[in-house]
């Protein structure tokens, strides 16, 4: 949407608050209703099985949150993460000495569909949504037909150990999180590359008259994106030992709200890393409240939409100068 | 307030009252209009009366309540308190609709045009289904667009061409023509003539005239005092959110008025320089210019010397300095510095030392939702950072300095661009193309919507730039500010440079005439 | 009044000229959904000669018809440079309710038709007014809208089933005046897009995604206009619900999922705009048949369904690249960077 700054009713300034320290609220809040519908999950056995199951989103999202930040939304996460699970379960078999080479070469993979994305969206000129999603209908295509649709199984013990295996009680998959999140904050809020794609999002020609060449940042976004995935999907396939088609589908959802509840704009140019924990987070609650409280998918459903909606609305920030 | 020239004839406020009392009607009425926006306050109990028939002023600076009495009599923005009597009856205006069902039409500044609908889609195009009969039919819709444009005597614009698609200067004129077309009984021309050539400032004085005449009330707002003067019978001043008096044009001098507008006596617009202008050519260049257009521009540029583009409106200036910062495809030969070669973006631009203050602040050159440091140091990255990792410090300093030495009014270095006035806005974007140690700055229309204190301040600036050696290119659409600010003038037509001429003794006429000299060729 | 110099008609030939010719591009690139519809028909015939009886038509209308309702409903949402995820949510709902209300008789069926369609218009009425008062990003909320309808379905019904009345699958299947019941349905709908196409409704829609500023200063009811637009998108998605049913035979509370992306992927192919201000419901239906056929087309040439999802993504890119080609080449001509 084009839209003239008019300094009239269009633009309100300022939102209530820091919409970061927002959705962390939100996110303890729930937590804390949790804990008291089920006392057990705050406890010492649980609290790492959920975080773990936070971690996927949470590295998913981190990769989405450099994309969108510069004004690009990236869906064909769902297909890189089902990729990476299958590729590295068939790379590996049963060979775990494989794992050292079988990772990078999976990550390399993933940066390669990152820069057709990023490619398709720059030199191409064509809409993220329709690069992203034509991107990800390709992948699983290819994947199908290299693979022939062959189970795989990823049972060796390196990648296990990467996803469950605990040191001093953390487990593989949080360390792993935890880590990227650290480098993703470093280069978001403190580095030159970091202030090129706030800008580029919340004004592309604007980042182009100041001298910032759009092409490699945006190209760079798609490609950190996509290697995120293939991580969340190296550890997927760890967790859950058997990769299947579909095992990347729903972090579609989960990275763009997860980015979304932390307070992002959805346009780019605004938003912390440290907001895709608390989205993560959220979100994970919301999928263990459920079989809690013995609600059925439906109420899910309800239940995401509502919290969504509702931190969204509060931590939105509300200066719309587009 | 010590008043400069007794012979004056000033009609206060209370005086037009009394006037009123003795049957002459004010057919606008403002009374008591109360405007926030959180802690700014924009009016402050603003009164204000209008007639039919003639066309009166609107005068202050940016800041001073112009914009937002515009908005509030336009029915974009509620007034917070107050009330309005159009004809004799109170009205109340929630949302531009309502106003235009009143009869009141504006040209906004910002243009109300829709991109991608054509031209005579635009002349018709309203949010109620008046419109719907001619929408349906575009053969009828094109014939009536042809006529209306030609009633009006405005040329060179295709109706079938994609508003999107024009220029400026015919944008601000489709946008004119749309609001007389709807035959208002207000008319408000808010600084509609910013992006007009002189010729055409004289066709829109005409035209707000005829308007007047049968019946309407005209309200004309302009920076440039000699538009208003040739426009206009009588002017009301505002000043930091109110009225402060309504004057008869014929007998008070431009001094008194700017006095009036300020609250205090201003030293000259322009600053008294000399040519800092030396031997070494910093820029050269011969048959260049966008790809897309026709013509090709030959220039030569000293160090220290202030050159200016003048012309017609929509000869190519444009085009030129975006093709000069390497923001579009180029053709022709150019060298910087003595190093030849194009460049093919800005950020090749801002190496070679050249930097661009473009058109619209808001969309090309600010972040409006990040603050002065930011928008700042986003030209500057490398030298406020080491090994790619910001340096605070080096950001806070460089922006501190930028507020003192331009004087930016900002609460502080953090806040928001968005939330500055027009003049402060183009102040930072100066600022930032300047902290990239550029040695050849171009400037498009840096003065375009900015009050003419800041005015001063930028042209004193140019001239500080031209003492230290640095190279200015300054496009301005208002002849005046060429003639007094320049060294020399490139005038241009379609897209190539036809003379160049000296400023010294140079004449607004002179200038002229050479701009459309070159129109005939 | 000025009289026109004679130094400026040529100005205004030229101006005209070029803006004629400008547009022959910008032809070329409305019609592509449309070459790429005859395109593939063509291949399709040529391996399978009776693919272009009224009959096999009639067939491919009725497998695409679901689609071409959702893109036709994401096209004027997507005019106001908006989008709707929701659609995914309002079709599973649309077929749930269909496969769990209608009851054996006609009335029962029409009512509960208008009715669903009328839920669906709800629906998107509800993205319109979130929409503007909670003034957020039209992905966002209809992301979450999306998730609320799914929800909804799944409650009503949490695994595929239901029955659809055997009086309303016979209807579908019958052929009044030689033309299946499908394409009755198809043409019917394209006429009423004719009639509509140069209202004053979708040139307010039209205003508000090319920009919204202006389009609130030429008088436009900003809120209500997207409020109708997004009631528009809901309305058809259900409508093709609907349809759906009776094609599948009963009621799935997540089938509407894979429509989402696929309608925006149709209106793509249709050339509108992703940013609003231009579209065509026609084109985009020809684009939701580009896709539809594809399917068709991977068939009829030997290859296997496992290579049907790289086929559909080959079109799909193919479609892509013509249309980004298109703009690239315009915006070259123009000399635009930025």
């Amino acid at each position: 949407m084009r839209t003239t700054a008019l300094n009239n009713a269009w633009v309100k300034t300022r939102p209530y608050a820091n919409p970061t320290v927002l959705s962390f609220v939100a996110a303890a809040i729930l937590f804390a209703i949790t804990t008291i519908a089920a006392p057990g999950f705050a406890s010492q056995q649980h609290l790492p099985i959920f975080l773990t199951e936070a971690s996927f989103i949470g590295i998913v999202a981190i990769g989405q949150f450099f994309v969108i930040v510069a004004g690009g939304i990236d869906l064909s996460v769902p297909s890189t993460i089902t990729a990476s699970a299958i590729v590295l379960s068939l790379l590996v078999g049963s060979n775990d000495s494989a794992v050292w080479w079988a990772v990078p070469a999976v990550l390399a993979m993933a940066a390669g569909v990152g820069v057709a994305n990023g490619v398709g969206v720059t030199i191409l000129g064509g809409s993220p949504i329709v690069i992203t999603l034509a991107m990800n209908v390709l992948v699983v295509g290819a994947l199908i037909a290299v693979t022939g649709g062959a189970k795989a199984n990823s049972s060796t013990h390196t990648i296990e150990q990467l996803a469950d295996g605990r040191i001093a009680g953390i487990p593989g998959s949080v360390i792993v999180w935890a880590f990227l999140y650290a480098i993703a904050a470093v280069v978001m809020g403190l580095t030159t590359f970091g202030r090129r794609l706030y800008a580029l999002g919340s004004r592309r020609t604007v980042a182009i008259f100041s001298g910032v060449n759009p092409t490699p940042n945006t190209i760079a976004t798609y490609m950190i994106s996509a290697m995120l995935a293939a991580m969340g999907g190296i550890i997927l396939a760890g967790h859950t030992g058997q990769p299947y088609l579909g095992l990347g589908d729903p972090y579609l959802f989960s990275s763009v709200a997860a980015v979304a509840i932390g307070g992002a704009s959805i346009l780019g140019g605004s938003g912390n890393v440290a907001g895709t924990v608390a989205g993560a987070l959220t979100l994970t609650i919301l999928q263990a409240l459920f079989p809690i409280l013995n609600l059925s998918p439906a109420a899910l459903n309800i239940a995401y939409a509502v919290a969504i909606l509702a931190t969204v609305a509060f931590a939105a920030n509300r200066a719309v100068t587009r | 307030m010590h008043v400069e020239n007794p012979t004056a004839q000033q009609l206060a406020v209370g005086d037009f009252a009394s006037r009123t009392l003795e049957g002459q009607r004010s057919d606008l009425v403002v009374e008591a209009a109360v405007k926030r926006y959180g802690a700014t306050v924009a009016l402050d109990g603003a009164d204000f009366r209008a007639t039919s028939g003639e066309v009166h002023g609107l005068l202050g600076e940016n800041g001073a309540g112009k914009s937002t009495l515009i908005k509030i009599l336009s029915g974009a923005v509620s007034p917070d308190s107050g009330r309005i009597e159009l004809f004799g009856r109170e009205v109340r205006f929630r949302r531009p609709i309502d106003a235009q069902r009143a009869g009141v039409r504006t040209v906004f500044q910002e243009l109300s045009l829709v991109p991608d609908l054509t031209v005579a889609e635009n002349l018709v195009f309203s949010g109620t289904d008046a419109s719907t009969g001619l929408l349906r039919r575009p053969r009828r819709l094109r014939r009536h667009a042809v006529k209306v444009l030609d009633s009006l005597g405005v040329e060179g614009i295709d109706p079938d061409a994609l508003a999107g698609d024009l220029s400026l200067q015919q944008r601000q004129r489709l946008e004119i023509a749309k609001a007389v077309t709807a035959e208002p009984r207000v008319l408000i021309l808010d600084e509609a003539t910013s992006a007009l050539a002189a010729t055409e400032v004289a066709w829109l004085t005409q035209l707000a005239r005829d308007v007047a005449a049968q019946g309407a009330v005209v309200l004309f707002i302009s920076h440039r005092l000699p538009e208003v003067r040739a426009a206009c019978t009588c002017a009301t001043i505002l000043r930091n959110g109110s009225a402060v008096g309504t004057y008869d044009l014929g007998g008070i001098g431009d001094d008194l008025i700017i006095q009036q507008m300020l609250g205090r006596k201003m030293e000259r617009l322009f600053p008294d320089r000399e040519s800092q202008a030396r031997e070494r050519v910093v820029l050269e260049t011969r048959g260049f210019g966008p790809v897309s257009t026709s013509g090709g521009a030959d220039l030569v540029l000293h160090e220290g010397e202030i050159l200016g583009i003048g012309g017609l409106q929509g000869q190519g200036q444009a085009g030129l300095l975006l093709a000069l910062y390497g923001a579009v495809r180029a053709k022709g030969d150019i060298e910087v510095e003595g190093r030849p070669g194009r460049l093919h973006s800005p950020a090749q631009a801002l190496a070679a030392g050249v930097a661009l203050v473009p058109e619209d602040r808001g969309t090309q050159g600010l972040l409006l939702n990040k603050s002065l440091k930011e928008n700042i140091a986003l030209g500057i990255l490398q030298q406020v950072s080491r090994y790619g990792v910001m340096r605070r410090d080096a950001e806070a300093d460089v922006a501190r300095r930028a507020i003192a030495s331009l004087q930016i009014r900002a609460s502080s270095p953090r806040q928001l661009a968005g939330q500055l006035s027009g003049g402060n806005q183009q102040k930072v974007l100066l600022a930032k193309m300047m902290a990239t140690e550029a040695r050849v700055l171009l400037l498009h229309d840096p003065t375009r919507g900015v009050d003419i204190g800041t005015k001063a301040e930028i042209f004193q600036t140019m001239d500080e730039l031209s003492k230290r050696g640095i190279s200015i290119v300054f496009f301005s659409s208002d002849a005046e500010e060429l003639i007094h600010v320049c060294d020399r003038v490139a005038v241009m037509s379609h897209g190539s440079v036809v003379e160049t001429l000296e400023t010294a003794g140079l004449t607004e006429e002179r200038l002229l005439r050479a701009a459309v000299r070159g129109e005939g060729k | 009044m000025s009289e026109p110099s004679s130094a400026t008609a040529p100005i205004v030939l030229g101006v005209r000229l070029r803006s004629v010719l400008g547009r022959i591009p910008s032809l070329g690139l409305k019609l592509t959904p449309y070459l790429l519809l005859v395109l593939l028909e063509l291949v399709y015939v040529s391996k399978q000669p009776d693919a272009f009886t009224r009959l096999a038509i009639g067939f491919t209308v009725a497998g695409g018809l679901c689609l071409a309702f959702a893109a036709a409903g994401q096209t004027i949402v997507i005019m106001t440079g908006g989008i709707d995820l929701s659609v995914g949510g309002v079709i599973s709902l649309a077929t749930v309710l269909a496969a769990t209300r209608y009851h054996n008789s006609s009335a029962s069926i029409l009512a509960w038709t208008v009715l669903i369609v009328l839920i669906g218009a709800g629906a998107g009425a509800l993205n319109g007014i979130l929409l503007v008062w909670l003034n957020l990003q039209p992905f966002i909320v209809t992301l979450a809208t999306w998730s609320f309808w799914s929800g909804v379905a799944f409650w009503i019904l949490p695994v595929e089933g239901g029955l659809i009345p055997q009086r309303l699958l016979d209807w579908v299947n019958t052929n009044p005046a030689g033309f299946a019941v499908p394409i009755w349905i198809l043409v019917v709908g394209l006429l009423l897009w004719m009639l509509v196409r140069r209202s004053a409704l979708m040139f307010r829609i039209r205003a508000i995604g090319s920009n919204r500023d202006s389009a609130y200063l030429s008088g436009v009811n900003v809120p209500l206009t997207l409020i109708t637009a997004y009631a528009i998108s809901g309305a058809c998605a259900a409508a093709g619900g609907v349809f759906l049913a009776t094609q599948i035979s009963s009621g799935s509370p997540n089938i509407g999922d894979d429509f989402i992306l696929q309608a925006v992927a149709a209106v793509v192919i249709g050339g509108a705009s992703l940013f609003g201000g231009n579209g065509s419901v026609a084109a985009s239906v020809a684009g939701a048949f580009v896709l539809t056929l594809a399917g068709s087309v991977v068939f009829a040439l030997g290859f296997s369904s496992q290579l049907e999802g790289v086929i559909r993504a080959l079109i799909l890119a193919a479609a892509i690249i013509a249309v980004s080609a298109g703009t690239l080449i315009k915006r070259r001509r123009q000399g635009r960077i930025a």
